[in-house]
């Protein structure tokens, strides 16, 4: 408790302190970086109880329970910007997406590199880009989704929730395979490279339509 | 034999997601509709896909509740909102149309509760098909009633209706365990699922 204390403590206070300095769009990236920061902070509390509370093993606590939490907490501060702000802008609430997931996976290395000791230079680069990429493409998925869906007031609610479940799903389906023998951990740190890529494409596809 | 039909299932919604993506791509106004299909299936083929890995990985089902049952809420979800979208675009005849059928259309959520009644007393296994009834019960009764307002909706929501009515029997197929009838019914929804997107280009038109 006291060692994820201390890296949400070490990460969040410089970025508070910034809040106070900065303004306008870096102050929101700010604000809702720090957002993720502490909803990883909960969730790696979160994970372990309900894993305790349901008596189930930790790599299937992993694929069936993690997924769903942390993509659930992850969505709580972009839900929270939506019915707050007035009047957001499409471009707004994907910035605000990415800000949470880039916050939530600094805080989930973090925190693995502190857990596992220094896991070897390989080992921490591979499993920073692999969920890196996984997290931050859910959130993107997430907030182009939420983006899309924001003139069309009746459309969000149900939309919301769907891409809620297409994010858990994916996210699953890493976890799936990266606690899986070594083949298929390979594939599943390939899966969000191709999940990146696919998105890319697509954000190139709406830049051009919008321009 | 199980992995084969888990695999060809994958790669055809693997098939119709790419057509739909691309499709959406090409169009140039009032993709919408479009965009909320390929989340759908998406999210339909994400859950597949987890489901097959799971049986080549750890070498069986995934037991109790997982990540691919929110594959279907998920679908269900974006069907929903493709529905309250449509809506939107409804012409004051369609409307009317659609108003005059509202005690018919209630045989969508009807026909529901009594497959959720039989999964209860066949299968045991009520608290999660609950969650999954409430949705396909709202489901139907707008699918119902997007039919009734005639035109290119009937069309659409024809191809719609046939695949969930179709899902409901995969459903209780599979809390039966008759294996050979779930899998010919599967077959069958995708094949359906094929012309979800000519059904949708008429849905679009208006």
């Amino acid at each position: 408790m006291i060692e994820t204390a201390n890296i949400l403590i070490a990460l969040a206070l410089p970025l508070c302190l910034a809040l106070f300095l900065a303004r306008g769009e870096v102050r929101r990236f700010v604000g809702f970086f720090t957002a993720g920061l502490l909803c990883a902070f909960l969730a790696v509390h979160i994970n372990s109880f309900l894993a305790s509370v349901s008596g189930m093993a930790a790599t299937e606590a992993l694929v069936k329970l993690t997924p769903i939490n942390e993509e659930i907490l992850k969505a709580l501060p972009v839900f929270c910007y939506l019915l707050t702000a007035r009047s957001p802008e499409r471009s707004d609430v994907a910035g605000v997406a990415i800000a949470v997931g880039l916050g939530f996976v600094t805080y989930e290395n973090c925190f693995l590199l502190v857990q596992l000791g220094g896991g070897g230079f390989l080992l921490t680069l591979i499993r920073g880009l692999a969920a890196g990429f996984m997290h931050v493409s859910c959130a993107v998925l997430l907030g182009y989704g939420l983006s899309l869906l924001l003139n069309h007031r009746y459309m969000l609610l149900p939309g919301a929730f769907g891409l809620l479940c297409v994010q858990s799903i994916f996210h699953a389906t890493y976890n799936l395979l990266v606690t899986a023998s070594s083949g298929w951990q390979v594939a599943g740190y390939i899966l969000p490279l191709a999940m990146a890529a696919a998105l890319l494409l697509w954000r190139g596809k709406m830049e051009t339509e919008s321009g | 034999m199980e992995k084969i039909v888990e695999i060809a299932g994958c790669f055809i919604q693997l098939g119709v997601l790419a057509f739909l993506a691309v499709w959406a791509a090409r169009q140039t106004k009032e993709i919408w509709l479009f965009r909320l299909m390929t989340c759908a299936f998406a999210c339909f083929f994400f859950g597949t896909l987890f489901w097959t890995l799971h049986i080549f990985v750890t070498g069986g089902w995934p037991q109790g509740f997982n990540a691919s049952y929110l594959s279907y809420l998920g679908f269900y979800c974006f069907f929903l909102a493709a529905e309250a979208g449509l809506k939107e675009k409804w012409t004051d005849e369609q409307r009317s149309a659609a108003q005059r059928h509202r005690k018919t259309a209630l045989l969508g959520p009807v026909v529901v509760v009594l497959f959720h009644a039989s999964y209860i007393l066949l299968a045991g296994r009520p608290v999660l098909r609950t969650v999954f009834s409430v949705f396909l019960s709202l489901l139907f009764y707008h699918i119902l009633l997007g039919f009734f307002a005639g035109g290119a909706y009937r069309r659409y929501h024809g191809v719609v209706l046939v695949a969930f009515v179709l899902e409901l029997l995969i459903y209780l197929m599979g809390s039966l365990g008759w294996d050979t009838i779930y899998y010919i019914v599967s077959g069958m929804q995708l094949a359906v699922w094929f012309f979800i997107i000519p059904a949708i280009k008429e849905g679009m038109k208006i």
